[in-house]
């Protein structure tokens, strides 16, 4: 198998970008559902407040994705951007902001990286689906319970294919027939390892037990 | 796609990990079958991958571009006029210590500076500039000859014997434009008999009464036009 290389440390970046190990700080629900009323009437302050509570957040997971301090700084621009210019749309029903922002970070993240790599974009600038909003919806209920150091304990629980395979494609924004390629792997085997890898993860993240209620 | 190829592609359609043909094919089907409901488990699963990166700190400037953007944006959406004016909270910047006779110098100040290019052909320039730490100071400056025609917003009234003055910097040398005081809101508005170029550096500084024939104090905000 190919040994593949992920950014998964601040290892090479600039001394003020350190890592912070503590638990991120999480959004309450009420603070969320406040900051979504600001954001639709359109005060920009709710976005400095919303960076001030999200930004080390939204940089650690666009830098994970582009292993650069400077792309990961315009991906998280660029994604405050695009909540700010969505700001009508945003329902608090439908997701918290926080979790909103950080599904665009991501996206934008991997738009860059695919872009930078010169590949084609896979993803849409908006979540805005039925599916995305179920999703949406889904998540939040557990969105407390989801530190930082819970979600990498449940990763590192996944066997080592699972785990690299679910890797590869949400922070190497790789298709499943990229994934397929890089790894040396069958297809079908690649489509099994994400699938059976996510949904040991929803198990796992209280998800399945969410959906069953 | 049947639903066979939907199960099979099901995780990674959530991880986004599919191509845009293989996106839309998946949902084309979703949209006419309700056995798949797998999928939107797996989906919010994906989205709690996010916090599977750590925190990270960003550089001290990327809060301030983005505060900035947003203001921007908001101001070049907003109508023309005075209302411009209302679209964001404009307050003071930060009184910066007083320092010895000071030479203007172009650049030498870090400031977050943002320049909108409106349609007019007066050459209407609005700059939103925030100095490390300050609130945000509004800049609107008509370019044309025989004056300049400022409108400022966000500075705080001076107390008694205090005026603010506006120096041009040009050549690295600094031209003053002449003196001024805010109203209650912290705006004001006037012409200044100097005719100001794209490109020159303007600054505000905080004297004595009357100005002074340099500066004397460190710029409260420095932007280029």
């Amino acid at each position: 198998m190919a040994t593949i290389a992920l950014p998964t440390t601040a290892g090479g970046i600039a001394t003020n970008r350190k890592v912070n190990d503590s638990v991120p700080a999480r959004i309450g629900r009420e603070e969320a559902d406040r900051l979504s009323s600001r954001l639709r009437a359109r005060d920009p302050e709710a976005v400095d407040e919303l960076y001030a509570l999200v930004g080390r957040r939204a940089f650690g997971l666009a830098y994970r994705v582009l292993g650069d301090g400077s792309a990961a700084e315009d991906a998280v621009q660029e994604a405050f951007m695009d909540l700010w210019r969505a700001s009508g749309k945003i329902d608090s029903r439908r997701g918290r902001v926080d979790s909103l922002l950080m599904t665009l970070v991501h996206r934008r993240a991997i738009d860059m990286l695919r872009s930078r790599e010169r590949r084609s974009a896979i993803s849409d600038a908006l979540p805005d689906d039925i599916v995305d909003q179920r999703a949406a919806e889904l998540v939040d209920t557990v969105a407390d319970s989801l530190t930082h150091e819970r979600v990498v304990q449940c990763m590192e629980s996944l066997p080592k294919d699972q785990k690299l395979a679910i890797e590869l494609a949400y922070f190497g924004g790789l298709t499943h027939m990229e994934i397929a390629d890089k790894t040396s792997s069958p297809l079908g085997t690649v489509k099994s390892r994400l699938r059976l890898g996510l949904l040991r993860l929803r198990a796992d993240f209280g998800i399945s037990e969410m959906e069953s209620r | 796609m049947n639903c066979d190829v939907v199960r099979d592609l099901s995780g990674a359609y959530a991880l986004g990990s599919v191509t845009p043909e293989e996106k839309r094919q998946i949902e084309e089907h979703l949209a006419g079958c309700d056995l798949h409901d797998e999928i939107v488990g797996l989906r919010a699963t994906g989205f709690g991958l996010a916090d599977a990166a750590p925190e990270m700190v960003p550089s001290s400037g990327l809060g301030d571009r983005i505060s900035a953007a947003v203001r921007a944006e908001s101001a070049a959406v907003a109508p023309s006029g005075k209302s411009r004016f209302g679209v964001f909270k404009l307050r003071r910047a930060a009184s910066w210590p007083i320092a010895a006779v000071l030479v203007l110098a172009v650049g030498a100040l870090v400031a977050w500076n943002l320049v909108l290019q409106l349609d007019d052909p007066a050459e209407n320039l609005v700059n939103f500039v925030k100095e490390p730490g300050g609130e945000w100071v509004r800049v609107e400056a008509t370019l044309g000859e025989p004056g300049t025609t400022f409108s400022l917003g966000g500075l705080d009234p001076l107390p008694s014997g205090r005026d603010y003055q506006l120096w041009a910097v040009r050549d690295e040398e600094a031209h003053s434009l002449g003196v001024f005081d805010t109203d209650d809101d912290g705006k004001w508005s006037g012409d200044m008999d100097f005719p100001l170029r794209r490109g020159d550096q303007i600054a505000i500084t905080e004297e004595t009464e009357g100005g002074a024939s340099a500066p004397t104090t460190e710029p409260l905000i420095s932007t280029r036009l």
